[in-house]
């Protein structure tokens, strides 16, 4: 199964700040992107497209913190979504004033750090039923962040 | 120092002396045409001496044949701006008729009998730069040009990046830089970061039609004149003198202001998508002859709060950077450059929507699938329509290449498992493969220009896009909600 942390050479653990992120992914990409292969054989330059392609993919997955957080708990075999009620109200509403054209961005990048926080918290504390609740929630407010800049 | 070195017979003592052709850079401009080479590790632009290293990118036939660079009388100019847009289309020239990969594919001779000329050695291998905003029709087409040519193709690779290089490597310059190149024909912006020898573009955007050949055009009608040239010669010296012939630099200036604005308008939507905020950019690089423009200067300065970079001159930054690239694939090195798609690439779903399968700024090389299903039962075969750019409506978009997959299986409607395979390679050509799961039939394309191409809806692909970003999804939601009671001939699994 494809495993972005191996890939990149990290541990498998939610906290990872962007620094050591994009030194692994430099590394990585050091020892396998195409261009460093082009006098070699055709063989090795397939190889060098698939492992580089996977580096790639690897990075964009741990960049995103749902896309991090949902792989490790699929790692774990665990499901990967809880709702809670009460947040449909919210959603409700800031849908609504997305429609009337309010500027929700600020607010919104708020409420993206607060649950990015909660993740890496309830990670720690190993309970994954709060990772789940925050995840569900996480990903309508990048949903909706990319409404509300017209995306 | 080696004092002594064994070489067993029939080897050669030193790999370089094996005799071996040149690498180079080609910029393969709108206007210009530069190439440039590595010498003792240091890039240089090719010149006959003291001559300009500018090679004018238009084409002329004479009696001993064709004739690339400035003529009086009859000449194809700035043909660029059509590659990729073939169609049939043949531009007149004398008796012949020319597609544009035939023109480029003619300076790029030329450019090669240059260099053999006057390095006294055989060309072996080219890295020819491309606005990083072509799409993958423009970037075939220039290839398949260089092939005409008899030029071996090392890579292509973004003007932008190519510029970037340059920078990074002559001037050591470290942390996030904006490069902001204003062409004779194209207007990229590509946003990189520089570290370590890394260079990773993080957003790129641009606009194939917006270039100096348009104020050129703009000050042809205003003024009169009766040739382009002339009109662009005017604009040029008007960048060092304050009035020529009674035009001054203000009218000059009037007539320029939109275009530039457009430029900062463009600048702004990809360093929105970037997620930077101005305070991060760490400095600006000048590239292109428009930039030598006084109010391009100004107001890029404006726009960025920072007095922008043009230590290496603006026509040579795009060649001398493609040349230490070339340089580093033949001999090795540090370097590494980690590039983006400049579009969006998907595929014709229901009701003429685009499903986005690799969005655009996703760093190369780059792959990713998606799974579909039959309609239909015993459902025999299934259109896959491969289109480029940012709409929500396949209509709106570039089409790439439409195949069909055959001799599916006879299952139930919803029964066949085809995944479809988009990949991309550094030099961002794209190629789509299908496979069915059940029976393992595959099939495999690389996507060739057949696109039957509205010049204008191109131009504008992605700043329609961004206009009608919210109109689009509104459209789009509507679509499927009728969609929903209807069959659906490409159901997403």
């Amino acid at each position: 199964m494809f495993d972005p942390f191996k890939i990149l050479n990290l541990e498998k653990c939610y906290a990872l700040d962007q620094q050591t992120l994009e030194k692994q992914y430099f590394e990585e990409q050091k020892k396998c992107h195409p261009d460093q292969f082009s006098s070699a054989t055709d063989q090795e330059k397939t190889d060098a497209v698939k492992k580089s392609t996977a580096v790639n993919q690897a990075y964009l997955m741990l960049k995103n913190p749902c896309l991090r957080a949902e792989y490790l708990l699929k790692d774990m075999g665990l499901e990967t979504l809880s709702h809670e009620p009460s947040f449909l109200g919210t959603v409700m509403e800031w849908n609504e004033r997305l429609e009337r054209g309010e500027d929700l961005k600020p607010e919104l990048l708020d409420q993206e750090k607060i649950l990015c926080g909660e993740l890496e918290k309830s990670f720690d504390a190993k309970n994954y039923e709060k990772v789940r609740v925050a995840l569900y929630q996480l990903i309508y407010v990048q949903k909706l962040l990319k409404q509300s800049e017209g995306l | 120092m080696t004092l002594l070195q064994l070489v067993e017979p029939g080897q050669t003592p030193d790999p370089h002396a094996v005799k071996r052709g040149i690498v180079i850079g080609i910029d393969l401009g709108t206007t210009h045409a530069v190439a440039a080479y590595v010498r003792d590790g240091k890039p240089h632009v090719l010149t006959f001496e003291g001559e300009n290293p500018l090679i004018p990118s238009t084409l002329s036939v004479t009696e001993g044949g064709f004739k690339v660079g400035e003529v009086e009388g009859e000449i194809l100019a700035s043909t660029k701006r059509l590659m990729g847009r073939e169609n049939g289309l043949r531009l007149p020239l004398g008796s012949h008729r020319l597609t544009p990969v035939e023109v480029a594919s003619h300076i790029l001779f030329h450019v090669k009998q240059e260099v053999e000329q006057i390095l006294a050695t055989s060309l072996e291998a080219a890295v020819i730069t491309v606005p990083a905003y072509f799409d993958e029709a423009a970037r075939i087409a220039t290839k398949q040009a260089a092939a005409l040519a008899g030029i071996k193709v090392l890579r292509l690779m973004n003007e932008p990046t190519a510029a970037a290089l340059a920078y990074g490597l002559e001037t050591g310059v470290e942390g996030i830089y904006a490069i902001y190149d204003f062409g004779g024909g194209t207007f990229d912006i590509s946003l990189l970061k520089l570290k370590d020898g890394v260079f990773q573009v993080l957003a790129t955007g641009g606009d194939l039609n917006l270039g100096g050949d348009d104020i050129d055009h703009a000050l042809l009608s205003q003024l009169q004149l009766s040739d382009v040239r002339e009109a662009r010669a005017l604009k040029e010296r008007l960048s060092e003198e304050a009035s020529v012939g009674g035009v001054t630099r203000e009218d000059l200036e009037t007539l320029a202001a939109p275009f530039v604005k457009k430029t900062l308008k463009i600048s702004q939507e990809v360093l929105r998508e970037s997620g930077l905020s101005l305070k991060e950019i760490n400095g600006v690089v000048l590239v292109g002859g428009m930039t030598r423009m006084p109010l391009v200067k100004a107001e890029v300065a404006n726009f960025f709060g920072i007095a922008p970079l043009s230590d290496i001159d603006p026509d040579q930054a795009v060649a001398l950077g493609a040349a230490m690239g070339a340089h580093g694939l033949i001999h090795g090195s540090d370097t590494l450059l980690l590039d983006v798609t400049p579009l969006s690439l998907g595929l014709e779903t229901m009701g003429g929507l685009v499903e986005k399968i690799i969005p655009r700024n996703t760093p190369l090389p780059a792959l990713a699938s998606q799974d579909f299903t039959t309609y239909e039962d015993g459902q025999g075969g299934m259109v896959i329509h491969v289109v480029q750019g940012e709409r929500e409506f396949v209509a709106d978009c570039l089409s790439l290449s439409r195949f069909e997959l055959k001799g599916l299986p006879n299952l139930p409607a919803g029964a066949a498992r085809v995944r479809i395979d988009f990949s991309v390679d550094v030099e961002g050509l794209l190629t789509v493969s299908a496979f069915e799961k059940t029976t393992g039939l595959s099939q495999h394309i690389e996507v060739k220009p057949s696109h039957g191409l509205d010049e204008e809806t191109l131009s504008h692909l992605l700043l329609l896009s961004q206009k009608f970003g919210k109109e689009d999804i509104k459209n789009r939601l509507k679509a499927e909600e009728s969609l929903n009671t209807r069959l659906n001939p490409f159901l997403k699994k």
